[in-house]
């Protein structure tokens, strides 16, 4: 278990450091660089004080070093149009995005499986090809357009939900709002997750079902119901767990649309309007921090899969 | 992923003895047309294909502007009504489908090629070439693309053509995967053997015997391709980084409408609807294809 730990947490520290080359060279090679050196009113003089005063006049190889030791102490630098901490901006805009990405996450868990479950155990009926259209539907649907036709619906025309951001305005920001608040987001987020974690529920319980000791359980007289939950969930639920672990990056992804149409005050958000505006320091900190989650929680899905199925282990 | 498609039972297709001399692809073929959902997605693809290349010929530009008739609901001159500046959202709609079956198209290109290359390489040499080539797809398989595709877009400003190359140098992964696969199936197989005893160099014996080997699993996967290229580009373009105004696209007509939900609610029905139409129907298509090729995933 140890020696396998020790390969994944070397893949993982590889992972990472290959994005933060990659995205520190992207964004090195930029024509013209951020976006406060365009003014018109700034002098020759004015610029190159700028750059200096920002680093940009050290070589590649001492930027990338300065940045990442930098990095490794959580200091990502200042954000060139806020000024203010990259950290501090982060810090502001991640539980956000940590609370939709935990309520989708559950909502994607507690309604997936068991309609994946369903539909595996009423194989070939009309409710297994309705949950399959379904679940090719829930991949289909571009994210934007179901958030905005819930909005036309939920904000327009009933008028019972808010239609953007985490609070009211002017409200006391307590739970009830909130909870207003996130109702459409964490479904538009849920969906596509929802949609993979029935296709895998299913043909996963489809694949135990044929095993040898699923006919014996069933030789010895247990209801079908006992063989379905206690002897083929449990071995059915061990790839399910690696790919809601690899659903994370979907989640984070997501974030970036839905934070847009609800005007969600995430990463997401933060992450386009530095892009937009240029402000370098802050994407490429958004980009790591995402990164990081990324790969810790494919490292630990690495460890409870190896922990559920000893066969991996060994592989 | 393997999702049973209905109508996709085919064993009593090898039971027939008659059928025996039958070629592989006219038996693929009568799986596949067997499953009609597979079947009528391909034909909507034929169709709106066919509407977005020839239809807008007898309309006029996307970008006249009419402001008087801005925001107009469905009128018969107007089949699907008018966006904020009186441009007919029929015609921008046809030219936006237009652009998004060329990007899907392109970027799946792109992909599948920088897939199959590395794959292929991986798949043949093995050894540490596969342990590094692989480990890095597994790698850019677990970021999300998006955020890269954000600075990528920045940095290099957006067009038709920044924005095909990089949703196809970001999502080559799945096929790098399946091609590799097949690799592995065949490279041991006796007519490789036999090859390689013949004195066939690897480019050879990758170019003609292994890679037409997998040209069917190829296929699913750029079915399913052009589908996730689809979706990324419109919603690039939805936030603003894709294709740029008055150049109409799905995602920027979307983005547009949803300023004006309250006056014109409509106006945000007909591109999410196109786009759901063209990617259900490559994912139908990409199902029902991968039934007909191998009826053991089904």
């Amino acid at each position: 278990m140890l020696a396998y730990a020790v390969r994944r947490l070397g893949s993982a520290l590889l992972a990472m450091f290959a994005v933060t080359v990659i995205t520190f060279s992207i964004i090195q090679l930029a024509p013209g660089g951020p976006a406060i050196l365009l003014d018109d009113r700034l002098t020759a003089d004015d610029r190159e004080q700028i750059r200096r005063n920002l680093g940009l006049d050290q070589p590649l190889p001492v930027q990338y070093y300065l940045w990442s030791s930098a990095l490794v102490q959580g200091d990502l630098g200042d954000s060139y149009l806020q000024r203010e901490p990259v950290s501090d901006l982060i810090a502001r805009a991640f539980p956000n995005t940590l609370l939709l990405a935990g309520v989708s996450l559950a909502l994607a868990i507690l309604i997936g499986i068991p309609l994946g479950i369903f539909a595996a155990a009423r194989v070939n009926s009309s409710w297994d090809y309705g949950s399959t259209f379904f679940s090719v539907v829930g991949i289909s649907i571009p994210s934007f357009w179901l958030g905005i036709l819930m909005i036309i619906l939920f904000s327009v025309n009933l008028r019972v939900l808010p239609s953007a951001g985490m609070y009211t305005l002017g409200g006391d920001r307590g739970l009830a709002d909130l909870s207003t608040h996130i109702v459409m987001p964490a479904i538009v987020m849920a969906l596509a997750p929802l949609a993979t974690v029935v296709r895998y529920t299913r043909s996963s319980m489809l694949g135990v079902i044929r095993n040898e000791y699923i006919p014996t359980a069933r030789a010895k007289g247990l209801a079908e119901r006992v063989i379905l939950y206690r002897h083929a969930l449990k071995n059915a639920l061990v790839p399910v767990v690696t790919v809601i672990g690899l659903q994370l990056p979907v989640f984070l992804g997501g974030s970036v649309i839905v934070e847009k149409i609800f005007a969600w005050p995430g990463m997401g958000r933060l992450a386009v309007d530095a892009a937009f505006g240029r402000d370098y320091p802050v994407v490429m900190g958004v980009t790591v921090v995402v990164t990081l989650m990324v790969v810790v929680a494919n490292f630990l899905t690495d460890l409870l899969y190896g922990f559920l199925d000893p066969r991996i282990r060994w592989a | 992923m393997g999702v049973a498609a209905p109508g996709a039972a085919t064993a009593p297709v090898a039971l027939r003895p008659q059928r025996a001399s039958e070629g592989l692809s006219a038996r693929m073929w009568r799986r596949f047309v067997r499953n009609r959902l597979a079947l009528i997605s391909l034909w909507l693809l034929v169709a709106i294909t066919l509407a977005v290349a020839v239809w807008p010929l007898f309309l006029g530009s996307p970008e006249a502007i009419d402001t008087p008739n801005a925001l107009k609901d469905p009128t018969p001159q107007h089949l699907l009504g008018t966006d904020e500046l009186g441009r007919d959202t029929l015609t921008r709609l046809l030219h936006a489908g237009r652009i998004s079956l060329v990007v899907g198209f392109m970027a799946m290109a792109i992909s599948i090629l920088v897939g199959s290359l590395v794959g292929g390489i991986a798949g043949y040499f093995g050894g540490t070439a596969d342990t590094v080539l692989m480990r890095i797809t597994d790698a850019m398989m677990s970021l999300p693309a998006i955020f890269l595709l954000l600075v990528i877009l920045v940095v290099f400003g957006s067009g038709l053509v920044t924005v095909v190359v990089v949703i196809g140098v970001t999502s080559w992964m799945g096929a790098a995967r399946v091609v590799r696969a097949e690799v592995l199936r065949f490279k041991n197989a006796e007519f490789v053997e036999a090859a390689r005893a013949m004195g066939a160099r690897p480019r050879r014996i990758l170019a003609v015997h292994v890679f037409p080997n997998a040209v069917p699993s190829i296929i699913v996967t750029a079915s399913l391709g052009v589908a996730r290229a689809i979706l990324t580009e419109s919603a690039l373009s939805y936030l603003g980084l894709g294709i740029q105004a008055p150049t109409p696209s799905l995602g920027n007509m979307l983005s547009n409408a949803q300023t004006y939900l309250w006056n014109a609610p409509l106006q945000a029905l007909w591109p999410g609807l196109l786009i759901l139409l063209i990617v259900l129907a490559s994912n139908f298509l990409g199902d029902g294809l991968r039934d007909a090729l191998d009826p053991q995933m089904a």
